[in-house]
């Protein structure tokens, strides 16, 4: 019944064995890099760009590579804008509850650095993109990624000149969360989905459909203030306890373009 | 007396399963890991799965060693363009072998032999990554139609996969003939 064990390559098998214990090793080690991005990112970034030429049906014209790269700095700025809006409406939200105020200027190391999207993870059940930015360009490992509305996720892999990152709607990937509004806290979790949930919240949270979600800046990773998403449904079953609240990202993050990847914190908030 | 070999199954480059062959292959290989990464892969809100089904392709044509060796070279160009362990690699190595075994049982020289084969693999690759991820409810609303995709491609995938393998078109390999 195993005979064909007896016909494997052994040699093969082993060296088969050794490389994937290699890249085990190394994405557990936590020196995650993006090495076949990397090697082909001209390639990656040809194959975006042919697919988003196909998509809007329009034919290659000169003057369009200027309006993109003015439709890029445009975003880019209208990124900083909106985030700012939505920091100062926060701010707005404590000052009107007397509670001091929490300046995000303290939170953010600099300002951050405009990226491309050049690719989108190869298969159906993770939420991950590529960006044309990585090391060389100051990009760090757990840097925050936002787009125009809010946040986009974290950077999870580092190459010198492309990184990974993690989309909020990535499965299992987590988020502290309060609501502008309530300000009840709750963990914002992927699921792999355009719709996010929340979880670990307490019995007697207040949260409502159309309330918009920040970060809480509580695990040091995220900095407070920034938006998340809104809540889309709120479904209270019988016996449960909580009730269950799903949100819709602010960034609509299959058609995301262009990001600004904001600096690591330096610490623990 | 034995058969009296033909010529281009003697030459290394050209025979069956030959160094151009594999060399090409993994080429292929890393192409579709591209194309899988951009939206070129993207048909109807899914993405197509070009790299199992070139992995599950060569098993066929190729048998249980050549299955595997391939699969894991498949698993390891899907492993480090989603960045997640070597879940991939593991999956991949044994559909190629699962894939390779069929070789004996099926009659590779109908295209069509591919598309049960591909459906079982996609079965089998999206329930182990599913359950790992817990995306149950995504994967319940796409199933259909990522196999659906992955299908459309296979008999075309399948056919370049075959010529690859035997491209002096000297059909020595095994299964049954049609």
């Amino acid at each position: 019944m195993f005979s064909f064990l007896r016909r494997l390559p052994w040699l093969e098998v082993l060296l088969v064995a050794g490389l994937m214990l290699g890249a085990g090793l190394t994405s557990w080690a936590g020196g995650r890099s993006t090495l076949l991005p990397e090697a082909f990112k001209p390639l990656l970034a040809g194959a975006t760009s042919v697919a988003g030429g196909v998509r809007g049906g329009a034919g290659f014209v000169r003057d369009l590579e200027v309006l993109r790269t003015e439709n890029a700095s445009l975003s880019v700025e209208n990124v900083r804008l909106r985030s700012e809006l939505a920091r100062l409406a926060d701010v707005e939200h404590e000052l009107e509850r007397l509670r001091r105020l929490l300046s995000l200027e303290g939170q953010m190391q600099g300002v951050g650095r405009a990226a491309r999207v050049i690719g989108r993870s190869p298969d159906n059940w993770h939420a991950r993109v590529y960006l044309d930015r990585g090391a060389r360009d100051g990009v760090a490992l757990d840097a925050i990624v936002m787009a125009s509305g809010g946040v986009v996720g974290r950077i999870m892999a580092v190459g010198p000149g492309t990184s990974e990152v993690s989309l909020v709607t990535d499965p299992g990937n987590q988020v502290g969360c309060l609501d502008q509004r309530s300000r009840s806290a709750a963990i914002l979790v992927g699921t792999g989905e355009q719709v996010l949930e929340l979880r670990y919240m307490q019995q007697q949270v207040d949260f409502r459909m159309g309330d918009l979600l920040l970060t809480s800046g509580y695990g040091g990773v995220y900095p407070k203030g920034l938006p998340l998403g809104r809540v889309a449904r709120v479904i209270r079953q019988p016996n449960a306890i909580v009730p269950q609240v799903q949100v819709v990202p602010e960034v609509a993050l299959d058609e995301v373009e262009e990001v600004l990847v904001l600096d690591p914190l330096a610490g623990p908030l | 007396m034995a058969a009296r070999i033909p010529p281009a199954t003697r030459d290394p480059l050209v025979r069956e399963g030959g160094v151009w062959a594999w060399m090409t292959g993994i080429g292929l290989l890393v192409v579709a890991g591209i194309i899988q990464s951009s939206d070129l892969a993207v048909w109807g809100g899914v993405r197509v799965d070009l790299t199992l089904v070139l992995a599950v392709s060569w098993g066929l044509v190729s048998g249980p060693r050549g299955g595997f060796a391939y699969g894991v070279v498949s698993g390891l160009v899907a492993d480090l363009l989603v960045g997640q362990s070597i879940m991939y690699t593991l999956l991949r190595a044994l559909l190629g072998v699962v894939a390779g075994l069929a070789r004996p049982m099926l009659n590779v020289h109908q295209p069509m032999v591919i598309l049960p084969l591909l459906l079982l693999a996609s079965m089998i690759q999206d329930l182990a990554v599913v359950a790992w991820l817990g995306s149950w409810t995504r994967w319940a609303a796409l199933w259909p139609w990522r196999i659906a995709a992955d299908l459309l491609v296979a008999v075309p995938v399948f056919l370049v996969v075959r010529r690859l393998w035997a491209p002096a078109g000297n059909w020595a390999m095994g299964g049954r003939r049609g």
